[in-house]
C-alpha cells in the first residue's frame, strides 16, 4: 500500500471511532456552537445600558431635580432614588446598584453662595463593566453641572453665548477608538474568547483521541492500519480533525467578520491563516503532551489545566505585562496568546505580513514540538506499557 | 420496629459515606483534580492576577502646534499614573508606525491650530486615539487624557477670569463652583484582577468538585459498577441514604478544600476580606453542599472517566460570564438570564462578594442564600431522581442497549464494521 492508501485508511477509521464514540462530535463541534451562540447572544446590546444608579437627594431643590433629570435621560444610566445613603449603600452591597450619587442638604444655596459644595458618588467596581459605565456617567454629569452653573453665572455677567461656550469648554478631546468605534464589548470580547474555546476544544479532544487508543488497547491496530508508521498514523488522525476544526473556524471567521460585520482593519486571508495556524499549533501541543505523558487520564487532566490556563494567558483581559514578570514570560507556550497577537496585528492594525511575522513563526513552532516524542509514542502504542486507567 | 429502621438508615448512610470516602482517596485521578486543582490552582491564579493595574501605558505625541500649552498638556500627561509618553513624533504616520509595531498603546494628536486657538479663546480640539486590543488600555489613555484636559481647562478659565478684573479668590470660586468626591468602596485601584479572581475562586469550587465527581462516576461505570445501585434487601428504597452518604464525603472535603480556595488563598496575597468569618463560612457551607447536590445530579450524565472534560471543560467560562460580574446580569437577554439559574455560582458569586468583599452582613446576603437554599433542595430532589433513575438504567441495560444499537443501525451505522475497523479482528 501507498503512504496516500494508508494515510486514507487510518482516517477512515478515525471516521469510525468518531461515529463509534459521538461524545468526540459533541466535545468539538457542539461546544464550539453552543458557545458561540451564547457569547453572541449575551453581549448583542455591546454595550450594557440602563445600569442602576442610586440618587439620594438631600437637598430637593430645583438644581437636584436637575441632576436626577440630566441622569435619567441619559441611555447608560437608570436612576433608582433612595431616602438615604444607608439604604443605597446596603443596595450596592447586595449587589444591585452599580453606583450611588448623594446631593448633599443646601447644595443649590451653596451653589448661589459660591460655597463649592461637593456631590460624593460611589460606584460598585465589583461588577466591572457595570461599575465602570456609572463611574464614567457620573463622572461626565459633575462636569456638565459644573459647566452649567458657569454658565449661569456667566451669564448673569453679560458674555455673549458664543464666547461663554469658549471659555467653559476651551479644550475638547476627540476620541477614536482604534478598530472598535463604539466601545463594543461583543466585538472585544467574543472573537479573542470563542478563539480560546476553540483552542481548549481542540487541545482536550486531540489528547483525548491519541491517548484512548491505549486505553482502549487499540493502539496496535492503528499502527497496522498505518503500516507500521507512526508519522502515517499520527498524521491521518491528524487530517480528520484539521479537516473538522478548521471548518468550524473558519465558519465561526465568516461568521463573526462577515455576516455580523465584526470590524476588520485588514485583509480577511490574515485572519483564516491564524486560525489555520493556531488549530495545527494547539494539535501539536496536545500530541506533544501525550508523546510525554501517555497515560489518558493523566494527558487529560494536564491538557485541562493547560488549556484552561490559556485565557489567561492570552493578554486580552488583563495585559501581560501588567502580570509579574516571572509570569509573562509563559504566555508564549499558549497558541491562542499567538493567535490573539496576531489578529491584534491585522484586524486593528492591518499590518501585513510586517506586523504577523513573529507570530506565525511562533505558531509554526508549535509544529515541530511533537517531532520529538514520536518516537516515544511508537513505543508506547506497541508495548502498551502505561497504565491504562 | 421504627429504632431498627433509623438504626439501619444511619448504618447504611455510614457505610456509604465510608465507602465514598475511600473511593475518592483511592484514586489517583480524583486525587490529582483535588489536591492539584484545588490547592495549587488558587495560588497559580491569585499569582498571575497579582496586581491588576496597567500603569503608565505608553503614548505617543503628535504635536503639530508645539506651543506652550500643548507642551504643557503633554508634560502633565506624563506625570499621570496612567500615562506615559513613550515617543514625540513628527507625524501621524510616524506615530501610527509605532503604535503598528505595538510600541505605544494609544495617539495624542495637538493640530497646528491647538495653540491659536487657545490664544484666540476659541474652541481648541485634540484627538486621542484608543488601542482597543486590551480595554485596560483604552481605560488609561482615556482617564489620563481626560483627567490633563479638565486640570487645563480649569487653568486656562483661571487665566481668563483674571484677565477680565476677577480678584484671584473671586475667580477661584467660579472655577469648579460644585466639587465631587469619587469612591470606590469595594475596589479603590479599581483592579481588574480582584474582581476577577473573586469570582474565579467560586467556580474553582463548584467545577472541581463537579470533575472529580464526574470523574468516580465515570470511572465506576467503566467497571460495571454504579455510584447508585440500591442493595436488593432495601427493595428499592435507600435514595436519599446513598444521595446523603455520598454528598457527607464531598461535602467534609470540600469544607477544607473550599475554604482554602476562598478564604485562605485571598489571605495570602491580600487581597481585601471586610466581612466577618463565620458569616462567610456559613454562607460556603452552605454554597458548598449545593455544589454537591448540583454535582451529583450533572454527573450522572457521565458514562467514561474523561468525558466530562472532552464535553464540559468550557463550562467553567460560561458560568464565569453567567455569574454577571463582568457582562451586568441585568444585561442578560431572558433566555440566559433564566438558564444561568443552573449553576451554583451565579448566586454564589454574589452572595460572597456581599459579605466578604463589601463587608456586608448576612442580612444583606440573604435573597441570595435564599436562592442558595431554594437550589439546594432542588438539586437534593433532583439527586434523589437521579439515583432512581439510575437504578432503573441498572435493570433495563441489556434492553437499552439493543434500543441504542436499532436506532444506530437505522441511520445506516454499520457498529460490527466500525468496532472490526477501530480494533482489528484480534486486538484485545
Amino acid at each position: 500500500m501507498t503512504v496516500w492508501q494508508r494515510l486514507h485508511a487510518v482516517a477512515r477509521r478515525e471516521m469510525a471511532i468518531i461515529r463509534h464514540r459521538p461524545v468526540y462530535l459533541w466535545g468539538s463541534i457542539g461546544g464550539f456552537l453552543f458557545c458561540t451562540i451564547f457569547f453572541l447572544t449575551l453581549m448583542k446590546e455591546g454595550t450594557p445600558e440602563k445600569n442602576p444608579v442610586g440618587l439620594v437627594d438631600l437637598d430637593r431643590s430645583t438644581t437636584s431635580r436637575m441632576v436626577r433629570e440630566a441622569l435619567d435621560a441619559t441611555q447608560l444610566v437608570r436612576i433608582i432614588p433612595y431616602e438615604s445613603q444607608s439604604e443605597a449603600s446596603r443596595d450596592m452591597m447586595k449587589g444591585k446598584l452599580m453606583g450611588y450619587v448623594i446631593i448633599p442638604r443646601g447644595l443649590n444655596d451653596d451653589i448661589q453662595a459660591y460655597r463649592r459644595p461637593k456631590v460624593t458618588f460611589y460606584t460598585n467596581e465589583m461588577y466591572f463593566i457595570g461599575g465602570t459605565m456609572a463611574w464614567k456617567q457620573l463622572l461626565t454629569l459633575i462636569n456638565m453641572g459644573n459647566g452649567a452653573v458657569e454658565r449661569e453665572f456667566m451669564r448673569a455677567r453679560g458674555y455673549r453665548e458664543n464666547e461663554i461656550l469658549d471659555i467653559i469648554e476651551p479644550i475638547v478631546i476627540d476620541t477614536h477608538y482604534l478598530g472598535n468605534s463604539t466601545m463594543n464589548y461583543n466585538y472585544y470580547i467574543s472573537p479573542n474568547i470563542l478563539a480560546g474555546i476553540l483552542e481548549l476544544l481542540v487541545i482536550i479532544v486531540l489528547i483525548y483521541s491519541f491517548s484512548t487508543e491505549l486505553k482502549y488497547g487499540t493502539s496496535r491496530h492503528l499502527l497496522k492500519a498505518s503500516g507500521n508508521s507512526i508519522l502515517v498514523a499520527v498524521g491521518g488522525k491528524l487530517l480528520v480533525w484539521t479537516l473538522i476544526f478548521c471548518t468550524a473556524g473558519f465558519i465561526f471567521i465568516l461568521l463573526l467578520f462577515g455576516i455580523l460585520h465584526f470590524p476588520y482593519a485588514g485583509a480577511i486571508g490574515w485572519q483564516f491563516l491564524d486560525m489555520f495556524l493556531m488549530i495545527l499549533a494547539s494539535e501539536g501541543g496536545a500530541l506533544f503532551l501525550v508523546e510525554m505523558v501517555p497515560v489518558s487520564r493523566m494527558a487529560i487532566c494536564l491538557g485541562a489545566l493547560y488549556s484552561i490556563l490559556g485565557y489567561t494567558m492570552t493578554g486580552f483581559s488583563l495585559p501581560i505585562e501588567a502580570m509579574p514578570a516571572a509570569a509573562q514570560g509563559w504566555a508564549w507556550a499558549f497558541p491562542v496568546r499567538h493567535y490573539y497577537l496576531m489578529y491584534v496585528q491585522e484586524g486593528i492594525f492591518a499590518s501585513g505580513f510586517a506586523g504577523c511575522w513573529k507570530q506565525i513563526i511562533s505558531l509554526l513552532s508549535f509544529m515541530f514540538l511533537p517531532l520529538f516524542g514520536l518516537g516515544r509514542l511508537k513505543s508506547a502504542y506497541i508495548y502498551q506499557n502505561y497504565p491504562r486507567l | 420496629m421504627k429504632n431498627a429502621y433509623i438504626k439501619t438508615w444511619f448504618k447504611d448512610y455510614w457505610d456509604i459515606f465510608c465507602n465514598e470516602f475511600k473511593q475518592i482517596l483511592a484514586d489517583e485521578g480524583v486525587m490529582i483534580i483535588f489536591v492539584v486543582a484545588g490547592l495549587i490552582y488558587p495560588l497559580l491564579y491569585n499569582f498571575v492576577y497579582y496586581g491588576g493595574i496597567i500603569n503608565d501605558t505608553p503614548v505617543a505625541v503628535v504635536d503639530l502646534a508645539s506651543c506652550k500649552e500643548s507642551r504643557r498638556f503633554t508634560r502633565e500627561m506624563d506625570a499621570t499614573r496612567e500615562i506615559r509618553i513613550a515617543a514625540k513624533c513628527m507625524n501621524m504616520e510616524e506615530a501610527k508606525g509605532l503604535l503598528q509595531k505595538r510600541i505605544v498603546k494609544g495617539i495624542v494628536y495637538f493640530p497646528a491650530d491647538y495653540g491659536t486657538k487657545l490664544a484666540r479663546h476659541e474652541q481648541a480640539h485634540i484627538s486621542v486615539y484608543c488601542d482597543m486590543s486590551a480595554f485596560l488600555y483604552c481605560k488609561n489613555d482615556l482617564i489620563g487624557s481626560n483627567m490633563v484636559m479638565l486640570h487645563e481647562i480649569r487653568e486656562l478659565q483661571l487665566e481668563d477670569f483674571k484677565a477680565k478684573g476677577l480678584t484671584d479668590e473671586a475667580a477661584s470660586q467660579q472655577v469648579l463652583p460644585l466639587g465631587y468626591e469619587d469612591n470606590k468602596p469595594y475596589n479603590p485601584q479599581a483592579n481588574y484582577s480582584f474582581f476577577l479572581i473573586t469570582a474565579i475562586m467560586l467556580i474553582m469550587i463548584q467545577q472541581i468538585m463537579y470533575y472529580g465527581m464526574s470523574v468516580l462516576t465515570g470511572t465506576n461505570r467503566e467497571e460495571n459498577r454504579s455510584f447508585a445501585s440500591l442493595p436488593d434487601q432495601l427493595q428499592g428504597h435507600g435514595r436519599v441514604r446513598i444521595v446523603l452518604g455520598r454528598g457527607t464525603a464531598y461535602w467534609l472535603l470540600f469544607m477544607g478544600i473550599g475554604t482554602y480556595i476562598a478564604i485562605i488563598s485571598p489571605a495570602i496575597f491580600g487581597h481585601a476580606q471586610r466581612g466577618n468569618f463565620w458569616d462567610v463560612f456559613n454562607m460556603l457551607a452552605l454554597f458548598m453542599l449545593d455544589c454537591v447536590f448540583f454535582s451529583m445530579v450533572w454527573s450522572t450524565f457521565i458514562t467514561r472517566r474523561e468525558t466530562v472534560f472532552v464535553l464540559l471543560l468550557v463550562v467553567p467560562i460560561v458560568a464565569f460570564f453567567l455569574t454577571g460580574v463582568a457582562w451586568p446580569y441585568y444585561a442578560f437577554p431572558k433566555f440566559w438570564k433564566y438558564f444561568s439559574y443552573i449553576f451554583p455560582t451565579t448566586f454564589g458569586t454574589k452572595a460572597y462578594i456581599s459579605l466578604s468583599v463589601a463587608g456586608g452582613d448576612m442580612s444583606i446576603a440573604k435573597e441570595m442564600i435564599e436562592y442558595i437554599t431554594w437550589q439546594t433542595m432542588i438539586y437534593f430532589f433532583f439527586a434523589c431522581a437521579c439515583v432512581h433513575l439510575e437504578n432503573w438504567v441498572l435493570h433495563h441495560k441489556e434492553e437499552l442497549k439493543e434500543k441504542r444499537d436499532d436506532a444506530r443501525r437505522r441511520r445506516g451505522i454499520d457498529i460490527e464494521g466500525d468496532i472490526k475497523m477501530i480494533e482489528g479482528e484480534n486486538e484485545i
